[in-house]
Parts: C-alpha cells; sequence; structure tokens
C-alpha cells in the first residue's frame, strides 16, 4: 500500500470520526440540557424571522416573570390557546399588584400579544438559537430517526463483537500421542 | 502512518468534532435584554369630604421613577376647605401600592411643616401628623416620591398610591 493511499485512507478515517464526534455532541446539546431543566424546543414558525428561523432549535433557561426585560426572547403559553408555547421577543413589561403584563411580538410579526402572568411563575428565556438542528431533532424523534439510531448502535455492537472475536487467541491444537 | 499514530489522528479528529458541535452551539448564544426598566408611580388624591383638592386627578406621575432621592418627583396639591370651621387635616394613603409598597418613600410638607416623611407602609398606617386649614382657607399641600439607592427589585414595576384627607373639627 503507497504511502498517499494510507494517508489518504487515515484522513478519510479523521473525518469520519469528527463528523461522529460533532453528531455526538449536537445530539448531546439537544438531549442533556432538558436534564438540568433547560428545555429544548424546536422553532416550527417563522414569526422570529431572521433572529430564530424555522428549523432552529432553541435552549431556554427558566427565570421568574417579573425578571425579564424588553429585548429578551422567552418562551411562554400562548394567550390564545394555552397548550401551545410561543417564542417572542418581550416589547414591555410592567409588574403591578403581584402580576407580570407582558407586550410581546415576534420580530417579523406586525402585531404584538398582551398577556399576564404570576410576578414569580416562571417562563421560559432562550439562552441560544442553534440553526437547523431543530429539523435533525425532529427527524431523530421520528420513526427514520429511530431506525437510524437503532442501525447505528446495530452496527457498533456488531463491530465489537467481530472485534473481539478476531483478536481472541487462537486454541492450541492438542499433541497427538505416540 | 504507524498504526499507533493513525489511532491518535482519529482520537484527534474525534475531539474536534465534538468542540465544533459545541462551539457551533456556544456561537449562537442569544444575550439578554439590557434595559434597565424603572418604575412607575402616580400619586393621586382621594376625594375628601370635608374638602376640595385641586387638581382631583395625579399629583404626581413618575415613569420613569429611578432610585435615589435625587431623582425625587415631587407635585402639589391645594386644599380648600370650604366648611365655615376649621378642619384638622391628617395624610393617609388609602391603599396599598403593592409592588413598591416596601421601598417607596414618600414626603408630605405643608405650610412649612413635613407632615410625614417615611415609607409607605407607614404612611398607610397613619403615622403622618395633622395640620389645620382655617374656615374658607385654602392650603398648599407637597407631596415627594422616591425610591431609596438601596431599593433593589423596583425595575418594571408599577405603583399607584392614593392619599386621602382624614378631617376633624377643629377647636
Amino acid at each position: 500500500v503507497s504511502v498517499a493511499s494510507r494517508a489518504l485512507r487515515v484522513g478519510a478515517s479523521a473525518l469520519g470520526w469528527a463528523g461522529v464526534g460533532l453528531a455526538v455532541a449536537l445530539a448531546g446539546v439537544t438531549t442533556v440540557p432538558p436534564l438540568f431543566g433547560y428545555p429544548v424546543l424546536t422553532v416550527l414558525t417563522g414569526s422570529m424571522d431572521p433572529t430564530v428561523q424555522v428549523g432552529s432549535a432553541v435552549i431556554d433557561g427558566t427565570i421568574q416573570a417579573a425578571d425579564a426585560r424588553p429585548g429578551d426572547i422567552v418562551t411562554f403559553p400562548s394567550p390564545r390557546d394555552g397548550t401551545k408555547l410561543i417564542t417572542h421577543r418581550v416589547q414591555r413589561l410592567t409588574v403591578k399588584r403581584g402580576r407580570a403584563y407582558f407586550v410581546t411580538r415576534g420580530d417579523a410579526n406586525d402585531t404584538a400579544e398582551r398577556w399576564n402572568v404570576r410576578a414569580g411563575a416562571e417562563i421560559g428565556r432562550v439562552l441560544f438559537v442553534i440553526p437547523r438542528l431543530g429539523y435533525a431533532r425532529q427527524w431523530m424523534a421520528g420513526l427514520p430517526g429511530r431506525v437510524a439510531a437503532l442501525a447505528l448502535v446495530l452496527l457498533w455492537g456488531v463491530s465489537i463483537v467481530r472485534r473481539t472475536w478476531a483478536s481472541a487467541p487462537a486454541r492450541p491444537q492438542p499433541e497427538a500421542r505416540t | 502512518m504507524s498504526t499507533k499514530a493513525s489511532s491518535w489522528v482519529r482520537r484527534a479528529a474525534l475531539v474536534a468534532g465534538f468542540a465544533l458541535g459545541l462551539g457551533y452551539v456556544a456561537l449562537h448564544g442569544v444575550p439578554a435584554g439590557s434595559q434597565v426598566l424603572q418604575a412607575r408611580v402616580s400619586v393621586i388624591t382621594a376625594r375628601a369630604a370635608d374638602l376640595v383638592a385641586s387638581p382631583s386627578g395625579p399629583i404626581v406621575r413618575a415613569s420613569p421613577l429611578r432610585a435615589g432621592r435625587a431623582a425625587r418627583i415631587r407635585g402639589a396639591v391645594t386644599l380648600r376647605n370650604p366648611t365655615d370651621v376649621a378642619l384638622f387635616v391628617e395624610p393617609r394613603s388609602t391603599r396599598r401600592a403593592g409592588d413598591l409598597d416596601l421601598p417607596l418613600q414618600i414626603r408630605i410638607v405643608a405650610g412649612g411643616q413635613t407632615l410625614f416623611d417615611g415609607g409607605l407602609e407607614a404612611l398607610h398606617a397613619g403615622a403622618a401628623a395633622s395640620f389645620t386649614i382655617g374656615a374658607g382657607k385654602r392650603q398648599r399641600v407637597l407631596v415627594e416620591v422616591w425610591l431609596p439607592s438601596s431599593a433593589r427589585e423596583y425595575e418594571s414595576r408599577a405603583a399607584d398610591v392614593a392619599i386621602e384627607w382624614r378631617t376633624r373639627v377643629g377647636r
């Protein structure tokens, strides 16, 4: 095997391992923070475009409503439909008689929404916006992603078994008696 | 390249890829809103049974109100006694201001006499001195409101303070 082709093989292998490292880091970023109280959400609409594009993943921290500031991007239950979460920018905040009154608006929206919560209620504040990672996250959460993850784990397991098998010492042959 | 060297290359590539992923995330941090919010305070005179207050609406309106006595806001109200007897008048806050109850400081002066200088809670509890307005006379009352420099957690808070003028017939 020539030096050039060996170098090429090592380079390709390095690139592959770098890809694995990158994938592990990004997978970790979307799966580990929720374990420590930092929810990761996928952005489904363009209301915060271009700051937060569709398909981005956002990592939220938790703050008390009264601690929000204009300019913060916060995540809160929709005032119209409490089951949906909205991630918009705080325009105005007033705390009065124990309640925090918000005016928020998506950067790409023309209209603002007004809502209020207890001043001590917890809401999300966006800490990181990772473009396109939300798409990958959604794909991973779907059936194709799960199948792919299972296939990867199986392949990894098979390769370990094969290596272990190949490196096992050959059993010595019994000596023939005369 | 030896097997050992290529093994190190693989490890380095794995770490580099991992670092690249974390760096990609770190580059997309969202800064917190840095705008400092001031408090909003308004002081109104509640209607007094025996006195005529002018103006009848807000006498002090501050938006924004910053901490520190130097940033105090002032207003004045003129009280007229339309009755034919002298009246003792005692200022008192009728309702609690809510979120600014503890830090909000208020000073009320009438005719050069300081009737009250302290926290809003004390004014609500009735700690102010009284003054006299003669029959058919009027008295200008100054009201100052401020937040002490040591006040914390007043940002974005809003408070409406209502001062009523309790009267009783003087002798």
